[in-house]
């Protein structure tokens, strides 16, 4: 009887053994909700729906470069994807310069928007109105008038272009803003530009700052990206864009 | 007193395992929708397997369609040569079969704005946009306009006077793309790389050789 009892609990031990490892192994339900990254990382099916929209927006860029292709004046195109910011006429890549960083708005970030995303980038955008710290022609005066005879006395007024952090904005259509940016030490820019590098860029959007003093806020519109470039890329292509150029973006 | 604890020792081995065996699964059934997939997590499995290879098959498409997209686009590119023009950064880029085979210091203009006396007055810029090779010169002649004169301080002559044309001063080559404005040598090499003409772009003389000799009548400038 002593053998029966023994061998009973004996297996009764290995019953809850197996059950328990079952329970917290196999069986154990996940109660802790996953957020999306989380779920985009661990389910393939959202990744491929990931990699699918990624290609949707591409496949828009590429149509609109060779829509644009048969435009002959500057057209502007950045794509985040392969980190380059180019200027186009005709086909001709006339100017890229790599994007050294960027930073894009929250909304344009999440998944659930991307169909959205996909609905305002499938055109190019219009150049409805912009802003830069540095003039588009960096025009010089020489004025000769009062003293036709005397080049000596010739009145020379240049500009301090060369030390103007740049910084401009493009206020775009469907509500998009497009911020460029030098990429420059903190202190050589102007006080409401002087934050640290792409945090400027989400500051001044997300926070929909309209103070006074900052002469482009009014043009910085809830969808946006910024991206930084070098100092003399911002100005050739800044200088290369006018009010018929089309802004066309792949994120 | 034994027998009693035997007997306490199978009850509560026997309701160990109707908890662990029932009410565990119970409690797990009783998560919304976890019922129902462990009951089809055959047919579960077989729809996830599906909608799977349909994305992936939907991805080789769209993978083909972006790049027969990037080669309609390279296709696109000019294969006749031509000149690129950056007047912000001063350099030019001669492009012949899609390779950059020059890319160069060039001196452009330099957005000096002249006031003269009588309201006139004259902005030293280059033209942006896209255009033609006009018409080509060998050992070019300055037509001297009445700016230069002003801005030296000396008398304008009449337009027609021979005194206008200033041999050696625009190099060995120039070609004309519209308006007057001109791609041509220079006796001001040190100033390569500066904004310092009056709309024309100036080259070194080799580069202004090789870009004569590359591009003929109707090839395309890019002036950005």
């Amino acid at each position: 009887m002593k053998d029966f009892y023994t061998l009973f609990f004996i297996v009764l031990l290995i019953l809850i053994s197996i059950a328990t490892g079952y329970y917290y192994t196999i069986y154990k339900p996940d109660i802790e909700p996953l957020n999306e990254n989380q779920l985009v990382n661990e389910d393939p099916i959202k990744l491929l729906n990931q990699q699918l929209i990624d290609l949707e927006l591409n496949k828009n860029f590429w149509k609109n470069k060779i829509k644009l292709a048969e435009k002959e004046q500057f057209n502007f195109f950045i794509d985040l994807s392969d980190s380059m910011a180019t200027l186009e006429i005709s086909g001709i890549v006339a100017h890229s310069s790599h994007i050294l960083n960027y930073e894009i708005a929250e909304n344009l970030r999440m998944l659930k928007q991307k169909e959205d995303i996909i609905r305002i980038l499938r055109d190019p955008l219009h150049i409805v109105e912009e802003w830069s710290s540095v003039p588009k022609d960096p025009i010089r005066i020489k004025d000769i008038s009062g003293h036709e005879w005397n080049p000596d006395s010739l009145n020379f007024v240049p500009t301090n272009m060369d030390t103007e952090y740049v910084f401009i904005v493009f206020k775009c259509s469907k509500e998009f803003s497009v911020m460029i940016s030098q990429r420059a030490i903190i202190g050589e820019m102007p006080s409401y530009i002087a934050q640290d590098h792409l945090t400027k860029f989400k500051n001044l959007a997300n926070t929909q700052n309209k103070a006074k003093d900052i002469p482009f806020s009014d043009l910085i519109q809830k969808n946006w990206i910024g991206i930084e470039i070098t100092r003399s890329d911002a100005i050739a292509l800044y200088r290369a864009i006018n009010e018929q150029s089309l802004l066309t973006l792949c994120l | 007193m034994v027998h009693k604890r035997r007997w306490l020792y199978v009850i509560s081995g026997f309701l160990a395992g109707i908890l662990l065996f029932t009410v565990i699964p119970l409690e797990r059934a009783s998560i919304p929708g976890n019922g129902q997939a462990i009951a089809n997590m055959s047919y579960a499995d077989e729809v996830y397997v599906k909608k799977l290879l349909s994305l992936e098959s939907q991805i080789r498409l769209e993978k083909s369609k972006v790049q027969k997209l990037e080669e309609r686009f390279e296709q696109l590119e000019s294969k006749k040569p031509y000149l690129v023009v950056n007047s912000s950064k001063n350099i030019i880029r001669l492009v012949v079969d899609g390779t950059t085979v020059i890319k160069s210091k060039c001196s452009t203009g330099s957005y000096i704005l002249l006031k003269a006396s009588g309201q006139r007055e004259w902005l030293f810029r280059t033209p942006k946009g896209k255009f033609r090779v006009t018409v080509k010169f060998k050992n070019p002649h300055w037509y001297k306009p009445d700016w230069a004169y002003l801005e030296e301080g000396k008398p304008i002559p009449s337009i027609y006077s021979p005194k206008r044309y200033i041999p050696n001063v625009l190099g060995d080559y120039a070609l004309g793309f519209g308006d007057g404005y001109l791609v041509h040598g220079t006796l001001y090499k040190r100033f390569l790389g500066l904004p310092v003409t009056h709309g024309c772009v100036r080259l070194g003389d080799e580069d202004m050789q090789a870009v004569f000799n590359t591009l003929t009548h109707g090839s395309k400038i890019y002036i950005y």
